[in-house]
């Protein structure tokens, strides 16, 4: 390291000094010093071009992810809004279909379908005080879709065709041989009881028998299919393609008081109200 | 040559970072690291201090004479401080703390001149120094291993 310079320095730095305040005296007068200025300005700019691009491309990026950010806000924001606004929709339309549902004279709106007993019940919102009574036939489409098990004031129960506990007494229509159908409790439905060796093929039509007081004759259930299984040396099942459609259950058709009819000796009335296949 | 680079890096900095913080004076910092380096450049080293500060005054203070007058005092000083100094006591540290003092004066002037007094001065001031530490640290380095070599 260098020992101790000569000593100028003082002198030297009184100079600058000097020179510094002479030069701030005159700032005041900027005309002096405009053209000193604007020339550099001027010359400065070729070498600070590289600065400037830069401190540009950083500025128009930052704005960008800015932009960007805000839209992406907007667009959650947006999104929130669709779904809200699609939830809305859709209350709404149930609210429409309930209330087109429970306009419908003589129907039944299903209120209620356990996934659990998908096959086997459902409840609806008609019960003792709208006419309805265990053991009803209850239609869909004109087809038979089950019973009702129970009914209360406000609703009733209905056990469904494909309930492997409801068994129908049938009559096959074009040959009038008689069995029964049960379902299997897992959407299927089937025609037992009939011995082997019958007529019977695909496309025939299954209704209710005249052997039974629980349901009155005559109401369509469905058509016979092609698929059939042994149950026992002697007796063929097949299957049975329900007309009604029971995955697609909104409104259910009750035949209330046509077994008093029945018993009373009257005359059988006609489904009130639902429209025929 | 080393006089223009480092202004010349200032210059860019001030550029890149125009309106949103205060440049590292970087220019003054070479002149204080060259006076400790070289001190029989002592007068050329104070009058190259004088036109850059005049150069930076008239480009960007608009204000000719107050840049120049503080880079030339500080200067001044430390010349004179280092100078005094036996050359056993001129330590790394030591050299550190001169270069820091050295900033002193001249960031707080700028704060003082700059829309920042009106808020965050401290803040403005230590943002500042954590853009120097890293040169003053790297000057520390140097200058402790030009002390080695020279010792060898």
């Amino acid at each position: 390291m260098a020992d101790k310079s000569p000593g100028k320095e003082w002198v030297h730095g009184l100079l600058v000094t000097i020179a510094s305040l002479l030069l701030l005296a005159a700032a005041p007068q900027r005309q002096i010093f405009r053209g000193a200025s604007d020339l550099l300005g001027t010359i400065l700019s070729i070498p600070e071009y590289p600065a400037v691009i830069l401190e540009k491309t950083a500025r128009e990026t930052a704005f960008w992810l800015r932009d960007r950010r805000a839209l992406q806000t907007r667009l959650e924001i947006l999104e929130e809004e669709n779904v809200r606004l699609k939830l809305a929709w859709s209350v709404g339309s149930a609210r429409n279909l309930q209330q087109d549902l429970e306009g419908l004279a003589g129907y039944a709106r299903v209120t209620l379908r356990e996934p659990l007993s998908w096959w086997s019940e459902v409840r609806i919102n008609k019960g003792l005080r709208d006419g309805i009574r265990s053991g009803d036939p209850v239609l869909q489409r004109g087809f038979l879709a089950g019973r009702i098990t129970s009914a209360e004031a406000g609703f009733a129960w209905v056990e469904l065709i494909t309930s492997s506990s409801l068994m129908v007494p049938v009559v096959i229509e074009e040959t009038r041989d008689l069995g029964v159908v049960a379902g299997d409790g897992e959407g299927g439905l089937w025609l037992l009881y009939v011995p082997e060796g019958r007529s019977l093929s695909e496309g025939m039509t299954v209704s209710t028998a005249m052997v039974s007081e629980a349901l009155p004759p005559g109401i369509k259930i469905g058509t016979l299919s092609s698929e059939t299984r042994r149950d026992s040396n002697s007796y063929l099942a097949w299957r049975v393609l329900p007309g009604s459609t029971l995955s697609n259950l909104y409104a259910l058709e009750v035949l209330a008081g046509t077994l008093r009819e029945q018993r009373g000796g009257q005359p059988l009335s006609a489904p009130r109200g639902g429209p025929a296949p | 040559m080393i006089y223009l680079l480092s202004w010349y890096a200032q210059d860019f900095l001030q550029v890149l970072g125009t309106g949103t913080a205060l440049v590292p004076e970087v220019f003054l910092l070479t002149l204080v690291v060259l006076s400790v380096f070289r001190p029989e450049k002592g007068p050329e080293i104070l009058w190259a201090a004088f036109f850059g500060g005049v150069l930076w005054d008239l480009r960007w203070v608009g204000f000719p004479g107050i840049t120049s007058l503080l880079y030339g005092v500080t200067l001044t000083a430390v010349q004179l401080f280092w100078n005094s100094l036996p050359v056993s006591g001129r330590t790394v540290p030591l050299f550190g703390a001169s270069l820091l003092g050295a900033s002193i004066p001249i960031a707080l002037t700028r704060i003082f001149l700059s829309r920042y007094r009106e808020g965050g001065i401290f803040t403005a001031w230590l943002l500042q120094q954590s853009y120097m530490l890293p040169l003053i640290l790297l000057a520390c380095a140097l200058y402790a291993w030009r002390l080695k070599n020279s010792d060898v």
